[in-house]
């Protein structure tokens, strides 16, 4: 019997097994609670709690008026489990027959893409109509999951694609204005935090922390949906009867620098995009308008006539003697057509076109006003409008080595220079509307649930004045009642410049006169100018001069906008009640 | 010595409940069941709406979504393209090819606004009615 108050071995041993395992207890107890308590308390929050996104519907892009040249509803992707298919293949062939029901095509086919497939989930049909996507849902598919996404709607077609640009698979913009309002158009997806039972199902008494979407805001093009159509059937035909190789048209409002229409082609078309099957996508969808540079020829006597008038070298009167050419070195530059006129006003050089009349005012003017002059145009210089991928023109300087009199010669009448179309038309713009130089723009408004950020007109800088954009406005006036047959509208008054640039060739090291740049720039209503259009045809088959092939287009064009944008004709031309 | 007796309070006849001792104890056991049925009351209750804001908020999702599919088909319909279809085919109407203009003495339309249906529109939150219990719920303070 052991004794009373001892320890005995027993004992001991049970206190220390006792302790050891209390200690453990403890250990992991705190283990469990202080050391790893992050990591339980994570697997806790997902046991008991889910979180689903909601969808934010993509913005629309709207024109001037508000109508919407792209838009956004809902659709479905449809997914196909091909880890469920494979394990049970009566499943996967009677759901492959249900599936293509609906979406289409061959069950076997679809079968083997979706088992050939190595991702877990297939993706078989990508934003698919709203409708047909609640229909595949009712028919509880095995191994088919839908789920919620968007498609681009363009009601109006394709019109401007590439200024709407378009977006990649991963529903990110990938061009034009898509990719520069990405942000603002693709809003903010929504998020539901809800606690779930054992099952998965939401617990309807749960937790829950809602973050409603935010539906993308809508962005407000200075584009006219009508303009814009009427310019790309115009360019559209034009190219397609002359056999050209493309063009570009813009239409502006010279008094804000608002863009209405502007188009080039070729294109991409938004309705019919194609990433697989055309590799020249990405040359298609640049905005040539914006990014091409060429000879701008004739139109640009313009600008030569702008310089001389304004500093007051030259006057619409004043005469030279047209001897047919110029002659720099061993150099001769003729007029277009080869001829000698004698002596010639200032007016009968823009009426005529003649190269050497436009040499003789930049002369006048002296090289260094005219290249200032180029300058205060916006010439070589980003017109800074609101699109990505703008370049800016090329011309050499007197202070370039390389540069000699037969430079200023040229690009007196618009040859040995580069100049993009929408920088050409924004110089002309200037002088139609006083001879202020403005910034264009196409970006009217943006909405977003802040609230409405508008854009507004932005002078950049005065280039000639007043007096000298009238007086020019006069002249162009008289070079389109020259040809009003092919330019002229009844009862408007329109100032316009045609153009037919050679086009320098690599191969034989010179301008080649088979291959033609043919223009056409005009000022819309001639006295309180409403709009100025700017057409251009390059590579049109056969003869082809700016009068013949751009001015028709430009007559097409005009007669259309002055309907569409209410333009009131010139006093006279009404006709009153009773006399029609 | 002989003890004195004292008589028990006893109500006044006229004020005694025609109900036995027994009976009241039945009737608020009865009442306290009653109380602890509120919770139940209240949760089944809860349980019902929000299983009914569940579904409301799928509707409201399938319409809202309705709304934006056939907000793109009104502006199919109003597009440029569909009215020229409607109008030289249906209608047999053809491009004019000659033009007068009229002056007139009324004044211009007003300028074209942008339609409502592209702006963004805050949702509209539904009136909650309350049950006739709820008071009742509120008083013994259920969370």
């Amino acid at each position: 019997m052991p004794a009373q108050g001892r320890l005995t071995w027993r004992l001991l041993a049970l206190v220390l097994v006792l302790f050891v395992s209390t200690g453990g207890l403890v250990a992991r107890l705190v283990q469990l609670q202080v050391v790893e308590h992050g990591r339980y308390a994570q697997e806790a929050f997902e046991e008991h709690y889910a979180e689903r996104e909601t969808y934010a519907l993509r913005g629309s892009i709207l024109d001037r008026n508000g109508h919407p040249l792209v838009t956004s509803t809902e659709a479905w992707d449809v997914y196909v489990s091909r880890v469920v298919w494979e394990e049970d293949s009566e499943d996967a062939t009677e759901s492959a027959q249900g599936l293509t029901r609906f979406i289409g095509g061959d069950p076997a086919n679809l079968l083997s893409y979706v088992l050939t497939d190595r991702n877990g989930e297939v993706l078989t049909a990508e934003a698919i109509d709203y409708n047909l996507g609640l229909q595949i849902k009712g028919e509880k598919l095995i191994g088919v999951r839908l789920e919620e996404s968007s498609r681009r709607v363009y009601p109006e077609g394709g019109i401007a694609s590439p200024i709407l640009g378009y977006l990649g698979r991963d529903r990110l913009g990938l061009t034009g204005i898509e990719l520069l309002f990405n942000e603002v158009l693709a809003g903010r997806p929504g998020r539901t935090i809800y606690e779930q039972d054992g099952l998965r199902n939401r617990i309807a008494l749960g937790a829950l922390e809602v973050q409603a979407p935010e539906a993308g805001g809508n962005v407000v093009l200075t584009i006219d949906r009508g303009v814009q159509r009427a310019v790309e059937r115009a360019l559209d035909q034009a190219i397609s009867e002359r056999q050209a190789i493309g063009g570009s048209a813009i239409v502006m409002d010279p008094n804000t620098g608002e863009i209405l229409a502007m188009a080039s082609r070729p294109s991409v078309d938004n309705t019919a995009l194609d990433f697989s099957a055309d590799s020249n996508i990405v040359d298609l969808s640049r905005l040539r308008a914006i990014s091409d540079l060429y000879e701008p020829g004739s139109p640009f006597k313009l600008i030569t006539m702008a310089a001389a008038l304004d500093i007051g070298a030259v006057t619409p009167e004043m005469t030279y003697y047209d001897s047919g050419a110029y002659s720099y070195s061993d150099k001769k530059i003729q007029n277009w057509d080869r001829s000698a006129n004698g002596t010639q006003s200032m007016l009968e050089v823009l009426k005529k076109s003649l190269n050497t009349g436009a040499i003789f005012a930049a002369q006048a003017a002296g090289t260094d006003i005219f290249y200032d002059y180029l300058s205060r145009f916006g010439f070589a210089q980003p017109t800074g409008i609101d699109l990505p991928g703008e370049a800016a023109g090329l011309y050499r300087l007197p202070a370039d080595p390389a540069w000699s009199p037969l430079d200023l010669a040229t690009n007196s009448f618009g040859q040995g220079i580069n100049v993009t179309p929408l920088e050409m038309l924004n110089a002309v713009a200037a002088i139609a509307n006083g001879g202020e130089l403005m910034r264009p723009y196409l970006i009217k408004e943006v909405h977003t649930v802040e609230g409405i950020q508008r854009t507004g007109p932005v002078v950049i800088r005065r280039v000639i004045s007043e007096q000298t954009s009238q007086t020019l406005r006069d002249m162009m006036v008289q070079v389109v009642d020259g040809i009003s047959e092919q330019a002229g509208i009844p009862g408007y008054r329109i100032a316009g410049k045609t153009g037919t640039s050679s086009i320098y060739s690599q191969e034989i090291q010179a301008y080649d006169d088979q291959r033609v740049i043919v223009s056409f720039v005009g000022i819309v209503p001639a006295n309180a100018p409403r709009f100025v259009v700017l057409v251009k045809i390059d590579e049109p088959a056969g003869v082809a001069y700016g009068s013949t092939v751009a001015a028709p287009v430009f007559q097409n064009l005009a007669e259309q906008i002055v309907a569409l944008l209410n333009v009131k004709p010139d006093e006279g031309a009404l006709v009153q009640r009773g006399e029609e | 010595m002989a003890a004195i007796e004292r008589p028990g309070f006893v109500l006044p006849r006229t004020w005694q409940l025609p109900v036995s001792g027994r009976g009241l104890m039945v009737a608020g056991l009865l009442g306290l069941g009653f109380l602890g049925l509120l919770p139940v009351l209240q949760s089944s209750s809860a349980t019902t709406t929000g299983f009914t804001v569940n579904d409301l908020e799928l509707q409201r999702d399938g319409l809202q979504n309705e709304v934006n599919t056939l907000q793109g088909e009104v502006a199919v319909y109003s597009s440029l393209d569909y009215i020229e279809r409607e109008a030289t085919g249906r209608l047999g109407m053809v491009v004019p090819e000659r033009r007068l203009f009229v002056g007139v003495d009324e004044a211009a339309p007003p300028l074209e606004r942008l339609p409502r249906r592209f702006e963004p529109r805050p949702l509209e939150s539904p009136l909650a009615s309350t049950p006739w219990w709820q008071p009742l719920a509120d008083l013994l303070d259920f969370d």
